[in-house]
């Protein structure tokens, strides 16, 4: 199998490697935000992963259930649980990490597990929206009940020695991941945008260590003299906004010769973050739930974070010189409120200071109008190489 | 030298020859079932006008919602630039564009180059378009071309109160069951359809002169509603509005041989 | 220099104008409950305008936050959702202007008018000079997402009390925490040092109106109910508007004595009769009260509770004895059991049972659902509040979307016209 061939477990929900693991008998823990524990199931020797809304085609049996101001992904993942495509999960974590997503939790208990003959178990995170003291305190605790809540109900023993093992891991994998980050900013970039969502998609549903062997294959190819080199970039984007699952529109962006050499997406370049976003200093750092915590909170780049929006904007500046970016699309899905919100200060700030120019497109999570999206697109780069 | 510029939109499809800096001839069709087929047409009956042949062009650019299946096109090009471009051949005075055509609202601002400055398009909703005009005109048992005129002769336009043209649909009727005039009713619905483009309008940082192109620019009462909302004076254009489109192809073509 | 606080003068003029017109124009027993909130809202503005004059600083806040919190402080809390929807409720085109004035400037249409109003308000610059804004991370994404307009682009000090999803006594004891330090805060923002007593007394005329309020709610569960349906709208800016001051207290005790009144001498009240009793699971429409007017007059159907109205909670008990950390850890179980916060806020499993619970308690005929546009935690659970107030109340339910601050999204036709339709199949 060559190395690029981990791309194509982007799409599809069940890859080979979870397909083993399946026919292992193994268990699947679903999950939706980057703000879940995933250390703590992978410690528990079960496959954390990412629900997305791949080769969701409608939303007709989720439009029995949601109301059409509800977020467009989440409502196309729902349709795709209805249609049984996630009947290999066990179990599935959510948090409060915005209105669309934590209602999922109540489907689930009041529809889905009713109804169904296989419920699946059902667990919840109570996340801080506020950087300080206290709610790293409560984060803490929340693991650890989170720990107890899972070995209970799956029958599993979790002890500290393979959940440092398991940070040991996901600290490699985040390395690697960051490494591939760098392939994307060359002046001759060696992935675009679509290959590198396609990357950290086949990243969250596969295991770590699997995921890890394949990431080394995929860096000696990309670090190879021969290697893929892209040419004659016309515009080096960075993509900012709501979650973005679909490389295909990924692919609309580039389709006219520019490079999305760089995102803060949450289902993407977040995971390689260098620094720390926010830390609280206070802690021992022996404590083996630490990275955990600095990973899913001090790290969370999303505007749910009220007092986050100044870091944030640090940390696209910071991006926007490392990566050399030329224009930022700024995208938000219709009745996301978090992003539609930060991306309106975003969008102010950048004008205030006369910054990076910037194409804001607000869009439903099934591509429909591709033809609108592409004129914006182009029309935005036309401008940038005329300016 | 000879240079052409086609724009294949969703309802018509358009072309503008130019012999270096006059146009010559122009074209404007209904699109047919495929836009390949609606450029050649319309490509065909504009050069048929010239005497020239397509092999006569030096440089030809595309634009519109079928550019890229343009077969004989040397480049093409959004539709946002060229109505920048077009507009400014035009009145180089013109600094903001609102084109508002069968399915798209546009609104364009340029530089004193003609150059994009910056830009916005409406989301999927038919509202600020001219297919809500189209909807309107049909419930009045008007012609499209006639719901101007007769808005003119209102003295007391009605008002829509539903943003969605679903919704407005039914005020509408209700008006006409209660056998309220057509023109007050036009001149509500023109009305309507303004304020949604200068809702748009008020997104981008516009600067005078001002143009409107686009089909819904030969609507006399949404062009006046427009003026009224914004406080401005369209500056009018020498050439179809629904040309300028293509008019702008032309002009890069020109810039790119 | 004197603080700008223009929406607040035009409230009080469209106040005393209305109040005014209703006392002057309309019969004594007519109206009686609208009167008393004119009474009250004109009152109340009228001392923060005094207060406002005379140099205090001005806390906006959230609707969802115990205002009884600012009582510790000499300054005028002013609720900002509550000035956006009493715009929209009081002025013709309400705030029209400045959700399209938020709008143009980038703010997503989808959002909610209860900070988008004052957000364009800001933009035009006819805002209100806010010297801190305090509010809570609940209940929703917009509250998140919204104020952060106001922290990182006009550079108000924002303090947020961080509320925890569970509502149990470790989510009340964290949020007794955040309650505490964002009462430190303020001291030091507004250079004053808190007054507990005030707090005290705050929590005094709070507790009153709870026992007001469930005890209307008793005699609202009379057949025919004797409250108007305008209580609901109105009950929500009371709420919101006068939290922890006595306008509260005066404003239930009014509505309690008209309520008791009318059960007692059993006089028909309505021109009416009550045909169908609705139970609203959310929010009535705040854009057009009269809208209340004609369910009672001319379909005879009242609302006899939404979510505002009803208190899950009772007074905060032994007020007069107990000590800071007891009165604070009163104010955050409160804050965190208050009506949409404890529904919203939280597992939809409380938000089924409340519903469920008061269609029981009230006799209920039917449900209502306004599906605000703004509120997408509530529209995701529409379809199982149908589901589930059909199999255990056996009532059905209609359910409109609508912006309930903006009457441009669903009109009042269009929504006059689904009840109507609605009630006809019932009757």
């Amino acid at each position: 199998m060559s190395a690029t061939n981990f791309l194509d477990f982007s799409s599809l929900l069940r890859n080979a490697h979870l397909t083993e693991w399946i026919q292992n008998h193994k268990k699947v823990i679903g999950f939706y935000c980057s703000s879940i524990p995933e250390e703590i199931i992978h410690a528990a020797g079960m496959l954390p992963y990412r629900i997305r809304a791949t080769n969701n085609l409608n939303y007709n049996l989720a439009d029995s259930l949601l109301s059409q101001f509800n977020c467009s992904y989440v409502k196309s993942t729902l349709n795709l649980i209805m249609e049984d495509k996630y009947n290999f999960l066990n179990g599935i974590v959510i948090a409060n990490t915005c209105d669309h997503v934590r209602r999922m939790y109540d489907i689930y208990k009041h529809k889905l597990n009713k109804n169904s003959q296989n419920p699946i178990a059902l667990f919840f995170l109570s996340l801080p929206h506020l950087f300080d003291e206290n709610g790293w305190l409560w984060v803490r605790e929340e693991l650890k009940l989170f720990q107890e809540q899972l070995s209970r109900n799956l029958n599993i023993e979790i002890d500290e020695r393979k959940i440092q093992e398991t940070n040991h891991l996901y600290k490699r994998n985040q390395e690697l991941i960051r490494k591939i980050m760098e392939f994307r900013i060359l002046p001759e970039p060696k992935l675009n945008g679509v290959d590198f969502l396609k990357i950290s998609i086949a990243n969250s549903s596969v295991r770590k260590e699997y995921a890890n062997e394949k990431l080394e294959q995929l860096i000696m190819y990309y670090q190879q003299d021969e290697g893929p080199k892209i040419e004659n970039v016309r515009a080096r984007l960075m993509l900012l906004g709501s979650s973005i699952d679909n490389p295909a529109f990924i692919q609309i962006l580039e389709h006219h010769g520019a490079i999305v050499v760089s995102d803060l997406l949450c289902t993407s370049e977040r995971w390689g973050l260098k620094d720390p976003l926010w830390h609280y200093d206070n802690w021992n750092s022996e404590d083996p739930y630490y990275p955990i915590i600095q990973r899913i909170y001090g790290d969370c780049f999303c505007p749910r974070i009220m007092n986050g929006h100044s870091l944030r904007m640090n940390l696209i500046k910071q991006r926007i010189k490392e990566a050399k970016i030329d224009g930022i699309i700024l995208q938000r899905l219709e009745f996301c409120d978090l992003h539609g919100c930060e991306n309106m200060l975003i969008q102010q700030e950048m004008e205030e200071i006369n910054g990076t120019p910037i194409l804001s497109i607000d869009r439903e999570y099934l591509l429909g109008d591709t033809g609108r999206l592409r004129t914006r697109v182009e029309a935005f780069l036309e401008r940038l190489e005329r300016s | 030298m000879l240079y052409a510029g086609i724009d294949i939109g969703s309802l018509t499809g358009k072309a503008v020859i130019m012999k270096d800096d006059d146009l010559i001839s122009s074209s404007i069709i209904q699109v047919k079932r495929n836009p390949v087929l609606t450029s050649e047409l319309v490509y065909t009956d504009a050069l048929s006008k010239t005497g020239f042949t397509p092999d006569e062009i030096d440089y030809c650019v595309g634009t519109g919602y079928g550019r890229e299946r343009i077969p004989y096109i040397n480049k093409s090009l959004s539709e946002i630039s060229c109505h920048g471009r077009g507009a400014f051949f035009l009145n180089n005075a013109i600094r903001s564009i609102i084109d508002v055509g069968g399915q798209d609202c546009k609104v364009i601002s340029i530089d004193e180059y003609g150059e994009l400055v910056d830009f916005r398009m409406n989301e999927k909703c038919a509202a600020g378009t001219g297919r809500y005009l189209e909807i309107m005109a049909d419930l009045l048992g008007l012609a499209l071309p006639e719901l101007g005129a007769i808005s003119l002769k209102s003295k007391t336009p009605i008002s829509l109160s539903s943003e969605c043209s679903i919704y407005a649909q039914s005020e509408v009727l209700n008006y006409i069951s209660r056998k309220i005039k057509k023109a007050d009713i036009a001149a509500g619905i023109n009305h309507a359809m303004a304020q949604r483009v200068h809702k748009m309008t008020e997104k981008i940082n516009l600067q005078p002169k001002f143009t409107i192109t686009g089909g819904v620019a030969k609507n006399v009462g949404v062009v006046k509603a427009l003026e009224r909302l914004m406080k401005v004076e369209f500056q009018s254009l020498s050439i179809d509005s629904q040309l300028i489109g293509a008019l702008g192809a032309a002009i890069f073509a020109k810039s790119y041989w | 220099m004197k603080a700008n606080v223009k929406p607040v003068e035009m409230l009080y003029e469209a106040s005393q104008t209305t109040l005014g017109l209703i006392e002057g124009a309309v019969p004594k027993h007519e109206m009686q409950i609208l009167k008393s909130f004119f009474r009250c809202m004109e009152s109340n503005l009228r001392i923060k305008l005094e207060q406002i004059a005379e140099g205090k600083p001005i806390i906006g806040h959230h609707f969802a936050f115990p205002s009884e919190v600012f009582s510790c402080f000499d300054a005028v809390p002013i609720c900002v959702e509550a000035i956006s929807y009493l715009f929209s409720a009081l002025f013709t085109t309400g705030s029209e202007k400045y959700y399209d004035l938020a709008n143009s400037w980038g703010h997503p249409y989808h959002s909610c008018t209860s900070q988008k109003g004052m957000i364009g308000m800001a933009l035009e610059h006819n805002f209100i000079d806010f010297d801190v804004i305090a509010i809570p991370s609940a209940p929703c994404d917009n509250t998140i997402a919204s104020y952060q307009f106001f922290s990182e682009h006009l550079n108000i000090p924002t303090i947020v009390a961080d509320m925890p999803y569970y509502h149990n006594s470790r989510g009340y004891e964290y949020y007794s925490n955040e309650l505490e330090s964002m009462i430190q805060e303020l001291s030091t923002i507004l250079n004053q040092e808190p007054n507990y007593e005030r707090l005290r007394q705050s929590i005094i005329y709070s507790n009153h109106a709870v026992e007001n309020l469930a005890e209307i709610n008793n005699l609202r569960r009379s057949i025919p109910c004797p409250v108007e349906s305008v209580f609901n709208p109105i009950g929500s800016a009371v709420q919101n508007f006068f939290s922890g001051q006595v306008e509260k207290e005066i404003f239930y005790n009014e509505v309690l004595e008209i309520a008791r009144e009318r059960v007692r001498t059993k006089k028909a009240w309505r021109e009416t009769d009550e045909r169908v009793r609705s139970f609203w699971p959310y929010m009535s429409v705040f854009f057009d009260i009269t809208f209340c007017e004609w369910l009672d007059r001319k379909l005879g159907m009242p609302i006899v509770t939404d979510i505002f109205n009803y208190f899950f909670f009772g007074p905060i008990k032994n007020i007069e004895s107990l000590d800071t950390k007891g009165m604070i850890d009163g104010l955050a179980y409160q804050s965190m059991e208050y009506p949409m916060v404890r529904q919203s806020e939280s597992f939809a499993s409380v938000f089924f049972e409340d519903a469920v619970n008061l269609a029981h308690q009230f006799s209920a005929d039917c449900a209502i659902f306004t599906a605000h546009i703004g509120c997408k935690q509530s529209a995701s659970m529409i379809q199982l509040m149908r589901e589930i107030l059909k199999e255990e109340v056996g009532i059905p339910m209609l359910t409109i979307e609508m912006d309930i601050g903006d009457k441009r999204m669903t009109s009042l036709e269009t929504i006059k016209k689904k009840v109507l339709e609605f009630t006809q199949t019932l009757l």
